[in-house]
């Protein structure tokens, strides 16, 4: 049954997932033009090191959007249908979720291999100063664990609450997070309850913590 | 005569007095800037003695000359008597003096309760990582915390200043400023503090620092990052061999045995010269070949880096990186040491890495190799999330996946 759905979901999702995969392995690649040609011209280590912290960003961007686009991609052609490939299965409606978020992992992972596969890629052709490294795999890893629990998020609204309160209350949750978060982020910020708040939320072992980590593909 | 007016008329008399230097002095007549004619003729005595006595007496000249001095004398005894209305009128808005902690403070009445509590909490923080010289130093410091800005809307934006002085010398200030209720107070004792106590130290520590201010806090992991990534990322030899296990590189790189002699030969290797030069700033007595040798050299040519780097003074060089790997060694140190060590730090006779390595109760190659063997292990650290961080995000999901799936019961 799990691999009959996971087929359909790949069938619904096969057009984005490549677009992500293809996404996955050329962003790492980017780095490798742009320190070839700076780099016995006017790029620092600094320089590299800041170019990894941008590919790192790209692709926290990347498999976030990929985690949601994959959860509303998926919900998506369910609505289209009337719910009718859903109601045919012989399981319940648990079950049903619980397949559909593993299918969804599945596919997250194959992006963050797309990850790793680039950034390994690209540490193998990049001439790096001897103080430097690539990270790929710890890269990848993160970026997996980040865009499992953001799918997670997103699938867990989707499935408990859209129905009912819908997008008054994802803007209203979306608006929480920010005043939460920002206040936590800004410098000089350091008593008070909603700052405080908002570094348990991006604390390390905080719920967002994943995801407010160091996300670089390039460092020393 | 309130001070106000007296403070009116001070300003009233500097512009005046500006005015006349400019109508009246040769320099501006010469295309002298207004701005440096008026530091010359605010400056009272020699200058404008000397210029009158250049002159005849009884030209116009002369006595544009003589109404400046009585404008600078003038404007003199004004500017004491405004100064003194105001500190006076600042006493009395800071009335209250208020002893908490560590701190003496002088604030205002309505800033008490607040200025008591962050006292207290900076003083808690602080309270181990103080030796008795800078519990004094803190001690001493004249402490004034006022408000600057209240505008009581709901955003409760709010601007705070808090300063010390030692010795009748403004040494540290403050501005803190805060919105949506946060107190910004508990920050700012804890930066002034820390400006007090860095004050304190003797010039040799300070000057090793690069006048930064001494880390008595733990630093924030952030901090630590920025150290390392800037001893990976700065393009010096010393550097180099000190990621790579060499501990006189580390000792080089963070000049624990005083300046180097030869820093050109020290710091860097011929590989780093293009990238060095990129960061020196000529000065006017640089030699005259000097911005072409520079242009050259970072259009590429290697031989121009070279000649242009050994005909610069060897102060000119510019240290491989700046106070964050120092900060870190330092702070390392104090940890190691534990009780005692800032005073060790502070008693020890000989250079930096000798007073460091006593206030680690270690020798100085162990030191060295205790900080850079936590250096590395941030590295690995840094990008690859930890076993712990990973099974929290994962505890975190089946939590979310959890709750999802309960309300499909119905």
């Amino acid at each position: 049954m799990f691999t009959a759905m996971l087929r359909a979901q790949w069938i619904w999702s096969r057009a984005m997932m490549l677009f992500f995969l293809g996404a996955g392995f050329t962003i790492p690649l980017l780095s490798v033009p742009l320190v070839s040609r700076g780099r016995h011209t006017w790029m620092t280590s600094a320089n590299i090191v800041d170019l990894g912290g941008v590919i790192g960003v790209a692709i926290a961007i990347l498999i976030a959007i990929a985690a949601v686009a994959i959860e509303i991609q998926n919900w998506s052609v369910d609505e289209r249908g009337g719910h009718i490939y859903t109601l045919s299965l012989p399981i319940d409606r648990r079950r049903y979720a619980s397949y559909r978020l593993a299918g969804s992992f599945l596919l997250i992972t194959l992006v963050c291999v797309a990850i790793a596969a680039g950034g390994i890629a690209a540490g193998a052709i990049l001439d790096l100063p001897s103080t430097l490294r690539t990270y790929p795999v710890a890269l990848a890893l993160r970026a997996l664990l980040a865009g499992w629990f953001v799918h997670t998020l997103a699938f867990a609204f989707r499935l408990g609450a859209w129905d009912r309160c819908g997008k008054t209350l994802f803007a209203a949750l979306l608006m929480v997070a920010v005043a939460l978060i920002l206040p936590a982020a800004w410098p000089g910020a350091t008593t008070g309850w909603l700052p405080m708040v908002g570094r348990l939320l991006i604390a390390p072992g905080g719920p967002l913590g994943i995801l407010a980590g160091h996300w670089s593909l390039i460092d020393v | 005569m309130s001070d106000r007016a007296v403070a009116l008329i001070a300003r009233r008399m500097t512009c005046l007095l500006v005015a006349a230097c400019v109508t009246a002095s040769p320099t501006v007549a010469q295309g002298v800037s207004r701005a440096s004619a008026r530091d010359t003729a605010l400056t009272p005595g020699l200058e404008i003695k000397r210029a009158m006595n250049a002159r005849d007496a009884g030209t116009p000249a002369a006595r544009r000359h003589e109404r400046i001095a009585h404008l600078v004398a003038r404007w003199d005894s004004l500017s004491r008597a405004a100064d003194t209305a105001e500190r006076r009128r600042f006493t009395a808005k800071t009335s209250d003096t208020v002893e908490a902690g560590v701190f003496r403070i002088r604030t205002t009445r309505s800033l008490r309760r607040r200025v008591v509590r962050a006292a207290l909490n900076a003083s808690v923080e602080l309270q181990y990582s103080l030796d008795v010289r800078s519990l004094a130093a803190i001690r001493d410091g004249d402490v004034t915390v006022v408000s600057l800005l209240d505008d009581g809307s709901p955003w409760h934006r709010e601007s705070l200043l808090a300063s010390a002085r030692r010795d009748n010398v403004y040494c540290c200030e403050i501005r803190a400023a805060s919105w949506l209720r946060h107190d910004p107070l508990p920050q700012a004792m804890r930066d002034l503090a820390i400006g007090l106590v860095s004050q304190s130290f003797d010039g040799a520590l300070r000057e090793w620092l690069l006048q930064s201010s001494f880390p008595l806090l733990p630093r924030t992991s952030r901090e630590e990052e920025d150290a390392r990534v800037e001893v990976g990322t700065s393009e010096s030899n010393a550097a180099r061999g000190c990621l790579a296990g060499e501990d006189h590189a580390c000792s080089v790189l963070l000049d624990l045995h005083g300046h180097p002699e030869n820093p050109l030969a020290a710091w860097y290797s011929p590989d780093d010269y293009r990238a060095l030069v990129e960061r020196v700033r000529l000065a006017p007595t640089d030699p005259r070949e000097a911005p072409e040798q520079q242009r050259a050299c970072l259009a590429g040519a290697t031989d121009s880096c070279e000649t242009l780097l050994r005909s610069l003074d060897g102060r000119r060089i510019p240290s491989p990186t700046l106070q964050g790997p120092r900060l870190s060694l330092l702070r390392h140190a104090l940890t190691l040491g534990g009780p005692g060590a800032l005073q060790r730090l502070r008693t020890t006779p000989g250079d930096i890495g000798a007073r460091l390595a006593a206030a680690s109760r270690r020798d100085e190659a162990q030191l060295i190799r205790s900080w850079r063997a936590s250096m590395t292990d941030r590295a690995n650290a840094s990008v690859r999330p930890a076993a712990p961080i990973a099974m929290a995000s994962v505890c975190w999901m089946i939590v979310v996946a959890a709750l999802g799936l309960r309300r499909t019961k119905r």
